[in-house]
């Protein structure tokens, strides 16, 4: 089977959707990036890469949960697909092997 | 979209202490978000917002608002994957379709040829003309641009104030610039010209006269960035007998080799060392020269205050307010000249003229530049042939619409947006633009070097592939192609395809608007042609005007010296031995330049009067060789001695100046009023008055003048007989060559020194003859196709007619018809105009023609003429078409 490929940036988006479970709107994801990873990615970057995700089938949408901070406006709620986590899994099985290849006196060298 | 509720607009503001992100980005978003992702963008970037404001502050807050949205709206924002159940249409400017556009103009084009080739032609006599006349006007505008200082030089005029005179010129005294430059510390450079005119030059053996020869302060080069080939700007002039050579003059003495360092003499003592060789002075310049020398001798002339001889050039800080200097003039006139031009009851004031503008607004006595009138009056040219060329595109695009609305139809039916079918209507007529330039820059390589002769400037092709032109050929195509596309455009795209699928078309539909624009062609072409016949009027006036003196058959020769004073007599005594030679006389000054007004004493109806006169020096045989004749008095004679010191002659113009009721005895003072302190100047009474001739040329007013006797003067004039001239000429110079062994013998007739005065109204007049001749062109064109496209169809019609028994003189008369009603009613539209442009252009000079009434008539009848030769010949092959081929068909 020919996988999509992951890039990184929207590794992360993804593993982001993923985490917020509920609750993953575009919104929430650019905050929930910038606190926890201290990376600044800017809103419209992670309005297209979720509009790429999409594309490849790695996340589904509704629309959903409007507040008043929002001005009352509806929100697009990301759940992962059962693609999407095939393909996260994959890519922290993939991580994982060249993690294992690394000699152990090596990562000890590095006191990792 | 407004669902703003109350608790949400007091939360917003509690989180971002009232200030919202701005108002035209919101707008933006809301206006123009990707289509079904309004909602949450708004709502998302809302709590973005909030964020920000909280975590990196407000200014930055809405900066990274406006940059998300600007992100986020069309055009920018990604492309979504088309969803598959869309009936999507690709954008109007899609490349594929743009591609489309192209292929099926080109398909237009050459399925109909005839049409085709008719716009093309017009288009590109058009576009050709629009660009010759372009780089005309561009290299109007770009005179002395090209100096590094240009805005920064300043030109000081005088405007001088006689009792009874004002002139305003571009000499002053020596000593104004320099003085300025010490009392007034903002005034950073001058420098000054003094003309010597021509200067014959030797080196060695050779000798050459040279033209346009100027002594100029050593600051020149730091004032005017003029280019060297050899030598140093900075010392070039600095020392004394020094000259710089322009190549072409350095090449006329030196040959090919290196200039530099060597010497030139102008007399047996004095020596000039060559210190620097220039480029040639661009032709684009309001002043050029072929040398310059240093300030030598002169020197001594240059404190005097009143002379009135130099050009000065001042260069003043960038951006400075020209009042300031100005207001100060008349400090120093007071300070400096006043006391020596009061007594002669004169007063001149200055004013400052910025040197890009010299050029085309200056126009002072003794110089003849550009004018910005014509500057205008081109353009107008090239913008009005433009627009000719593109009402014939719009004429037949629209004319043959009939065979388009189909098509129209058909595109619509299968679904074709409005906005497409206008691009493809524009892509056709960029398209006929891009083929008629690429003709025309063809034409104009071509056409160049024949413009460049008639017109007199030197302009190269490779100018045109400057940026700046490229731009404006890119300007041409994009004006003339979306000019006369957006019509047909317009017209064509809205037709309804429920109708024109039908056949239920009718063509008549803009047809007022058609025939609008083709009264507006002929009113343009009709203006122009009324135009140009009077403006070949003035000028055939001036030619053939009486001058008042004979202009044929009459040799001028130029010493060029002081005066020939010994040789002279028995050169003439040899000259009038030949029977073909029938008088020799000499003068001072040629009759086209003679010298500047100087100050006489002349007796008034109220006692002794200084005045300035324009004098002229003749000897006995003056008046008789130029044919110039007498109204009172007699000519100088040599039977009487008198005449040799106390006679003058006047003209007629002095006479009316003084109002004299009998001038002849009337006394005149050679110079200012007798001082005390001074010896005695002779007092001289007028024996003459001679016919006012023009001293000129005809656009200058005949001046007073007054005409002294000295024998032998430099300009020599001959008169000879009109048989065997060669053999007469080859004689003079023979007898001449004898005489003066060291003097060239280089002559003139009088008439093409004249002719002279005119090439520059000769060459606007003949340009401006080959443009009008073209619009014309272009407007006949235009009604040839329109004339071919309906006499088509009205092929049924007129086979109708000729089957129930009209003759074709009638069918003739028939269809010229509506066409020669066009013409009829752009009359009233140009005559008004064309009148009061050439009322105008004619006030400009003192002399002459009356615009008269059959220049109109006949105009009119021309115009009548052109456009029923245009069209007759699509009538008459529609008339005698036999009716059984229109008809059969159906």
């Amino acid at each position: 089977m020919k996988r999509a490929f992951l890039g990184e940036l929207e590794e992360v988006v993804l593993l982001t959707v993923a985490a917020l479970q509920e609750s993953a709107y575009c919104a929430a994801i650019t905050q929930t990036i910038d606190q926890q990873m201290a990376r600044s990615i800017s809103f419209p970057t992670v309005h297209t890469t979720l509009q790429r995700l999409a594309e490849k089938g790695f996340v589904s949408s509704h629309m959903g949960g409007a507040t008043p901070e929002r001005g009352g406006r509806q929100k697009r709620l990301f759940t992962i697909t059962a693609a999407g986590q095939r393909a996260l899994i994959e890519c922290r099985q993939m991580r994982s092997e060249l993690w294992k290849q690394i000699p152990t006196q090596v990562l000890q060298l590095w006191s990792a | 979209m407004e669902t703003d509720s109350n608790p949400s607009v007091t939360a917003m503001e509690r989180l971002t202490k009232g200030k919202g992100p701005p108002r035209w980005a919101e707008w933006l978003l809301n206006h123009f978000s990707p289509p079904g992702l309004e909602d949450e963008l708004q709502g998302d970037l809302l709590e973005m917002y909030a964020y920000w404001v909280k975590t990196v502050g407000l200014a930055r807050a809405r900066w990274r608002y406006v940059l998300a949205v600007l992100r986020m709206i069309r055009p920018f924002a990604r492309f979504m994957t088309s969803r598959p159940n869309d009936y999507s249409q690709p954008s109007t400017l899609h490349p594929d379709m743009l591609l489309n556009y192209l292929k099926i103009a080109c398909r237009n084009l050459w399925k109909d040829k005839f049409y085709s080739l008719i716009n093309i032609l017009g288009l590109t006599i058009g576009v050709t003309c629009g660009m010759l006349l372009l780089l005309y006007v561009t290299d109007e505008l770009s005179y002395d641009r090209y100096q590094a200082k240009a805005s920064q030089i300043y030109r000081i005029v005088s405007h001088i104030t006689e009792p009874d005179k004002d002139h305003r010129m571009r000499s002053t005294q020596p000593p104004l610039v320099k003085t300025l430059k010490q009392d007034y510390p903002f005034v950073k450079n001058y420098v000054r010209f003094f003309p010597y005119g021509q200067v014959m030059f030797r080196q060695g053996e050779k000798r050459f006269y040279e033209d346009h020869i100027y002594a100029a302060d050593s600051t020149v080069f730091d004032v005017f960035s003029y280019k060297f080939v050899e030598g140093d700007p900075k010392t070039a002039l600095a020392q004394p007998g020094s000259v710089v050579l322009t190549q072409k003059a350095a090449q006329k003495f030196f040959g090919s080799g290196s200039a530099l360092g060597q010497s030139l003499q102008t007399n047996d003592t004095t020596f000039y060392k060559v210190t620097g060789v220039l480029e040639d002075i661009p032709k684009n310049s309001h002043f050029t020269f072929n040398g310059l020398l240093s300030l030598g001798s002169k020197e001594r002339r240059a404190s005097e205050w009143d002379g009135i001889y130099i050009y000065s050039y001042l260069v003043l800080p960038e951006n400075f307010d020209t009042k300031i200097l100005e207001s100060k003039f008349p400090e120093v006139y007071d300070k400096y000249m006043g006391p020596i031009f009061k007594r002669m009851g004169i007063k001149i004031s200055y004013e400052l003229q910025p040197l890009t503008s010299i050029h085309l607004y200056s126009n002072l006595e003794g110089e003849s530049n550009g004018n910005i009138g014509y500057v205008y009056t081109f353009s107008a040219v090239a913008f009005f042939m433009l627009l000719l060329a593109s009402i014939n595109y719009m004429n037949l695009a629209t004319a043959r619409s009939a065979k388009r609305a189909k098509e129209v139809g058909l595109r619509k039916v299968m679904g074709s947006a409005r906005s497409r079918l206008m691009a493809q209507f524009l892509t056709e007529s960029v398209l006929m633009t891009v083929l008629a330039l690429s003709v025309s820059l063809f034409l104009v390589m071509i056409l160049l070097p024949f413009f460049n002769s008639v017109s007199g400037k030197e302009i190269q092709f490779r100018e045109l592939l400057r940026p700046q032109y490229v731009l404006i050929a890119l300007g041409i195509v994009g004006f003339t192609g979306f000019i006369s596309g957006s019509y047909p455009a317009f017209y064509l795209s809205a037709f309804e395809p429920a109708t024109v699928l039908k056949g239920a078309f009718n063509a008549k539909g803009g047809s007022f608007f058609r025939k609008s624009l083709v009264v507006a062609q002929f009113a343009i072409s009709l203006t122009m042609l009324i135009c140009t016949w009077i403006v070949y009027k003035q000028l055939n006036f001036m030619r053939n005007h009486d001058l008042g003196y004979d202009q044929e058959q009459v040799l001028t020769i130029d010493y060029r010296g002081r005066q020939p004073r010994q040789q002279f007599n028995s050169l003439r005594n040899t000259l009038l031995t030949n029977p073909n030679i029938l008088d020799v006389a000499s003068a001072s000054a040629p009759t086209s330049h003679i010298g500047d007004r100087t100050l006489f004493t002349v007796e008034s109806n109220t006692g002794l009067k200084e005045m300035g006169f324009r004098p002229m020096r003749v000897d006995y045989d003056y008046l008789k060789t130029m044919g110039m004749r007498l109204v009172a008095g007699r000519d100088f004679s040599e039977k009487i001695p008198a005449d040799t010191l106390n006679s003058v002659i006047v003209n007629q113009a002095t006479v009316q100046r003084m109002g004299w009721k009998e001038p002849l005895g009337k006394k005149v003072i050679l110079g200012s009023l007798p001082q005390p302190d001074q010896p005695a100047q002779p007092v001289a009474q007028v024996i003459g008055v001679v016919k006012d001739f023009h001293q000129q040329s005809l656009y200058s007013l005949i001046e007073p003048m007054i005409i002294l006797y000295r024998p032998a003067n430099k300009v020599i004039h001959i008169k000879i007989r009109p048989r065997d001239m060669e053999k007469t000429i080859a004689f003079i110079g023979q007898q001449w060559r004898e005489t003066y062994p060291d003097r060239l013998f280089e002559y003139r007739f009088l008439d093409q020194d004249f002719e002279l005065a005119y090439e520059a109204d000769e060459i606007r007049s003949r340009v401006f003859t080959a443009f009008s001749a073209l619009t014309i062109l272009i407007a006949c064109l235009g009604l040839f196709g329109l004339a071919t496209f309906t006499t088509e169809q009205r092929v049924k019609e007129i086979g109708v007619r000729k089957v129930l028994g009209a003759s074709v003189s009638s069918v003739v008369v028939l269809l010229s018809k509506d066409f020669t009603k066009l013409v009829l009613f752009s009359f009233p539209i140009a005559i008004p105009i064309a009148w009061y442009s050439m009322y105008t252009w004619l006030q400009h000079f003192p002399y002459k023609t009356d615009i008269g009434v059959w220049v109109f008539v006949a105009a009119c009848l021309l115009t009548l003429l052109i456009c029923w030769t245009t069209v007759i010949y699509q009538s008459i092959k529609a008339a005698m078409t036999n009716p059984v081929k229109s008809l059969r068909k159906e």
